[in-house]
């Protein structure tokens, strides 16, 4: 699985490339995450646009990366952009809506950070 | 009845996932239509690669489907040790306990959400797991 990362105004924007953030992929994905937080990005914006299918090993990717933030020192958090109805629905049963704050595109996403 | 077996490896989980929810879909199941019924399949698979015996090279996952008076019944057997069927609650989620929020735990409550019989089975010797729903 390819993600790609880039940063903008201070957000670091992580995009899997590949359509399933599952079993497969997700250890891979935990460390990227993982692995950015390691080096200081606390600002982080998921974009799952390309991300059509997530089970719980992809949901708990995203829960680890927001409790290692959550746990050190400082403000951050990990926010979700273009998430596709497919996921939203999952978020919605798992209820990781209520700790995951979504947005419609990256823009809005990196500015909630402003 | 339509069975697959696939090699008990990560590899295995989305092409048997696939097999089981096109076979549910061609049986006309409506549950089947709905994608939180392809995760929790895919969930179920990967309990059994993760509890299976897939240190063996040449460990297996066998995936059974049917469908009988408007009852769909899916077998997953790994052939790992016999257990327990933990209570599949959905893990406390909360945007004040973060700290304490679970990574894990949510797999057994999503299929939960799709097939409300599930229960541990043997067939020919292996164990694994049955999940069920009518309609």
């Amino acid at each position: 699985m390819q993600i790609d990362v880039a940063t903008e105004n201070g957000t670091t924007i992580v995009r899997p490339s590949g359509d399933r953030l599952d079993i497969e992929v997700a250890a891979d994905f935990r460390a990227m995450l993982l692995s950015l937080i390691d080096q200081g990005n606390r600002h982080l914006v998921v974009d799952l646009k390309a991300v059509t299918f997530i089970d719980s090993s992809g949901l708990g990717a995203l829960v680890s990366a927001l409790k290692t933030l959550k746990r050190t020192t400082g403000p951050g958090d990990v926010r979700l952009a273009r998430v596709q109805p497919p996921v939203v629905s999952l978020l919605e049963i798992i209820r990781l809506n209520r700790v995951f704050t979504s947005y419609a595109s990256v823009e809005q996403a990196i500015q909630s950070f402003q | 009845m339509a069975s697959l077996t696939v090699p008990n490896r990560v590899e295995s989980v989305r092409p048997a996932t696939a097999f089981l929810v096109q076979a549910a879909r061609a049986m006309k199941v409506p549950a089947a239509a709905e994608h939180v019924f392809e995760v929790a399949i895919s969930e179920a698979i990967t309990n059994a690669v993760k509890h299976g015996c897939s240190d063996r090279d040449d460990a297996t996952i066998t995936c059974d489907i049917e469908l009988e008076d408007r009852q769909l019944t899916l077998r997953i057997i790994d052939g790992g040790q016999g257990f327990d069927l933990p209570k599949a609650e959905m893990p406390e989620v909360s945007p004040d306990k973060i700290e304490s929020l679970s990574d894990s735990g949510y797999g057994l409550p999503i299929i939960q959400t799709v097939f409300p019989i599930m229960r541990v089975v043997k067939v020919d010797g292996r164990f694994g797991i049955e999940l069920g729903l009518k309609y």
